[in-house]
């Protein structure tokens, strides 16, 4: 009883901790909590312009899956999300590995991985305004005029009408390289050397050190750009919006952006709140799905200590 | 040390005198206040007025305020100018849910609609009877009119006229005879729509131009009136899909074809245009008025208005857009701009806002704005304005707005043109037919316009 009594934190230092993270909480509550609530609550109405709601019930939902354009936009995000995560992912895999493993501690290495965060820190509308100077369809446009000068091509190409998709996957895997760049550089170089020595001597080959001793390093970074980003590209639609507007017709419009442009451009907030309910569904199920497919069970079990 | 902090010091006692001197002017001026604090303290009126510094807005605002409390001076009445920027709709539906409207704010004619169902304006009525006002042609008492009432104050207007590069037609072997009468041949509706597509498709053939038709934005329906096909039905008050829109849907397949209009015609906004027309890239840019004001920046000539009115008259024609039937009418449209008073402005308040937005119309402000912006004033007073007859496009083409349509105030508008607009694009870059087009249009408005605000004929 004695014992228990000198082990007992007073009452100050118990509260310390929500001292600390009361701030943050207030602050997710505000911008995150109460925001989610709204939506949801706006999802069953039929809010729009005149902002005068009623309830609705399940209407809006009704409407999502009775209309036409939602299976084009559901498989626009799908493209979008799986081309832009798998070559962004690898992009970044082969970078990490070229410059962390093979070109270790050389200036070579630093000012490559400097040049591909470039992207990312430029603000988006700059970015944007950049890609539209390239693929400009008219013959200012970078590669028209490239192209008319090598004499590929004698009439300027409308480039955003014939590969507007291409385009929009293009731009964002350039600005997403760099952040799995950074995550599996820092996991690669987390490797002890002795490791890379041992197998050389051992006489593995270059493929050996990879897959047997870099590749299962990265299982738990590679878990988290997988999931960060595939949630982000299911979700994201500035640069579309900035790129094509979800043009020609609807080629590029993914779920969020038609969710945005219901809600903010025709003042459809109900159902743009329905469309982005569905948004955050999707990515919910796929985070469940990556987490059991990447077995986070078994990797946050604690390490087997060796007799 | 001592000689440096001497030196501080008298540096500092001077600047003191120095400000002691420079403070002389207010101290009189609080003498003066101070005598004159037997009047009874002056009231002050606060009016928010919500707007960006495009054209000449903001300073206008100014200048009319200044110009109201001298008005006002005899009355003891200040009033106070309380300046944002401009915002976009979302915002500023936000700003109303948080009950913080400005009392006056800019906006499109077509957003009334949607501004006043949600409460975000009020009736404006003493419009009716405004000295202001009193002159300003019949279409805009329409367009500032919505359900009975009053709603906005038109700010600024445009017209829609159609700049055809005078170049191309001597290359096609025109007489300055036959080009300086084609804007008469559109008036009396000898010259149609069809004509001018055939000319754009000769030009483009003889390699006289590198485009044939240009359009600002794609604001598409503006064509739409050309065919007899008017996106609206006053009598009704609904969203208007006739089968006039498979006509005009026609004509884009058409010119796609003959390659008049090209795929990317949505892409090529007037910024991009503006220097393509003045090197005599495009035959014809359908834009609005202030494309002449563009034209001029893309030539280097902002602050040489006789230079480029010379250049002007060498190298464009300009006419309005041709009736696509033989013998119609030609038409005009326009998005003009209107000052909305916010419902939160109460009774005692509207007469200063009333005499504030009257000032802002004053004919020497209004050219003040039509030169910094290139629209065209609103009142018949102001285009008595020297400056304004100096600038002889401006004057020609004012005719315009006599005939020139708006977008309807309805709030499902904006969904209505975007299914318009898939149907133009489907055909563009997917190569779909008219009818099919006009399909896309149907069941793009069947879905997302509600039925008791639009007529559909399929």
């Amino acid at each position: 009883m004695n014992e228990l009594k000198v082990h007992k934190k007073p009452f100050r230092k118990k509260i310390y901790p929500y001292l600390f993270i009361m701030p943050f909480s207030l602050l997710v509550l505000v911008f995150f909590i109460l925001p989610a609530i709204a939506t949801v609550g706006m999802a069953f109405t039929d809010l729009n312009a005149s902002m005068k709601p009623h309830f609705v019930g399940i209407t809006n939902f009704k409407r999502i899956f009775t209309d036409y354009n939602l299976p084009q936009i559901l498989g626009n995000t799908a493209v979008f999300a799986v081309l832009s995560l798998v070559i962004s992912m690898l992009f970044a895999l082969i970078i990490s590995i070229a410059t962390q493993y093979f070109l270790k501690g050389k200036l070579l290495a630093v000012v490559y991985r400097v040049l591909w965060l470039i992207p990312s820190i430029i603000p988006s509308v700059v970015y944007v305004t950049f890609w539209k100077f390239i693929f400009d369809p008219t013959e200012g446009g970078l590669i028209n005029e490239f192209l008319a000068s090598m004499g590929v091509i004698s009439e300027p190409v409308s480039w955003f009408t014939k590969g507007a998709m291409a385009i929009v996957i293009l731009a964002t895997i350039v600005s997403t390289i760099s952040g799995g760049m950074i995550l599996l550089s820092s996991a690669i170089n987390s490797i002890p050397e002795d490791l890379y020595k041992a197998a050389r001597v051992d006489g593995a080959s270059e493929k050996s050190v990879i897959t047997k001793i870099i590749l299962p390093t990265l299982k738990w970074p590679l878990m988290y750009i997988t999931i960060s980003d595939l949630i982000g590209f299911v979700s994201s639609y500035f640069f579309i919006m900035l790129l094509t507007q979800g043009g020609p017709m609807r080629d590029t419009t993914t779920l969020s952006l038609y969710a945005f442009q219901q809600a903010f451009n025709l003042k459809y907030y109900g159902y743009g709140a329905a469309v982005s309910l569905i948004v955050v569904f999707i990515s919910f199920v796929l985070t469940l799905l990556l987490i059991r497919m990447f077995d986070f069970d078994q990797m946050i079990k604690p390490s087997r200590i060796e007799d | 040390m001592k000689k440096f902090a001497g030196l501080a010091l008298t540096m500092v006692m001077g600047l003191g005198v120095l400000a002691g001197c420079g403070s002389n002017e207010n101290s009189s001026a609080n003498t003066e206040g101070a005598a004159a604090s037997d009047k009874p303290e002056a009231k002050v009126v606060t009016i928010s007025v919500r707007e960006n510094t495009w054209g000449a807005r903001k300073d206008n605002f100014l200048e009319a305020e200044k110009r109201l409390n001298e008005e006002l001076a005899p009355e003891n009445v200040q009033v106070k100018l309380d300046w944002w920027p401009g915002i976009d709709d979302d915002e500023l539906v936000l700003q109303a849910q948080a009950g913080k409207v400005a009392d006056i704010f800019i906006n499109s004619s077509v957003d009334i609609g949607w501004e006043r169902d949600a409460g975000l304006i009020r009736d404006i009525d003493w419009v009716k009877d405004s000295e202001a006002f009193k002159n300003v042609p019949a279409s805009y008492t329409n367009i500032m009119s919505y359900d009975g009432h009053y709603y906005g104050a038109i700010q600024d207007m445009d017209a829609s006229p159609v700049f055809i590069s005078r170049k191309a037609l001597e290359g096609l072997g025109w007489t300055k005879e036959q080009i300086d009468g084609l804007r008469a041949r559109v008036d009396s509706g000898d010259f149609t729509f069809q004509d001018l597509v055939n000319l754009a498709d000769d030009a483009k053939k003889k390699s006289l131009v590198k485009i044939g038709f240009a359009v600002e934005d794609t604001r598409f329906e503006g064509w739409n009136y050309a065919f007899d096909f008017n996106n609206y039905d006053a009598a009704q008050n609904k969203l208007d899909l006739s089968q006039k829109a498979k006509e005009v849907y026609a004509f884009w397949a058409d010119a796609k074809k003959r390659g008049v209009i090209a795929e990317n015609i949505g892409d090529v906004d007037t910024d991009m245009a503006a220097p393509m027309f003045v090197k005599g890239e495009i035959f014809a840019e359908f834009a609005r008025t202030e494309f002449y004001q563009m034209m001029r920046e893309a030539n280097g000539m902002k602050d040489k208005v006789d230079d480029y009115n010379n250049w002007f008259n060498e190298n464009v024609v300009w006419i309005p857009v041709p009736s696509a039937q033989k013998g119609g009418k030609p038409v005009s449209y326009s998005n003009p701009a209107m000052m909305f008073v916010g419902a939160k402005v109460d009774d005692d308040k509207m007469p200063y806002v009333q005499k504030l937005i009257e000032h802002v119309l004053d004919p020497d402000l209004q050219i003040n704005h039509t030169i910094a912006s290139g629209k065209l004033p609103v009142t018949p007073e102001a285009q008595e304005d020297p400056r304004f007859k100096e600038m002889p496009f401006y004057k020609d083409h004012a005719y315009l707005v006599e005939f020139t349509k708006t977008r309807p105030a309805l709030p499902d508008y904006a969904t209505f043109t975007k299914g318009y607009t898939l149907g133009v694009e489907a055909m563009l870059t997917k190569g779909k037919s008219p009818e099919e087009a006009f399909d896309i249009f149907v069941k793009e408005v069947k879905q997302n316009v509600p039925a008791d605000r639009v007529e559909i004929q399929e």
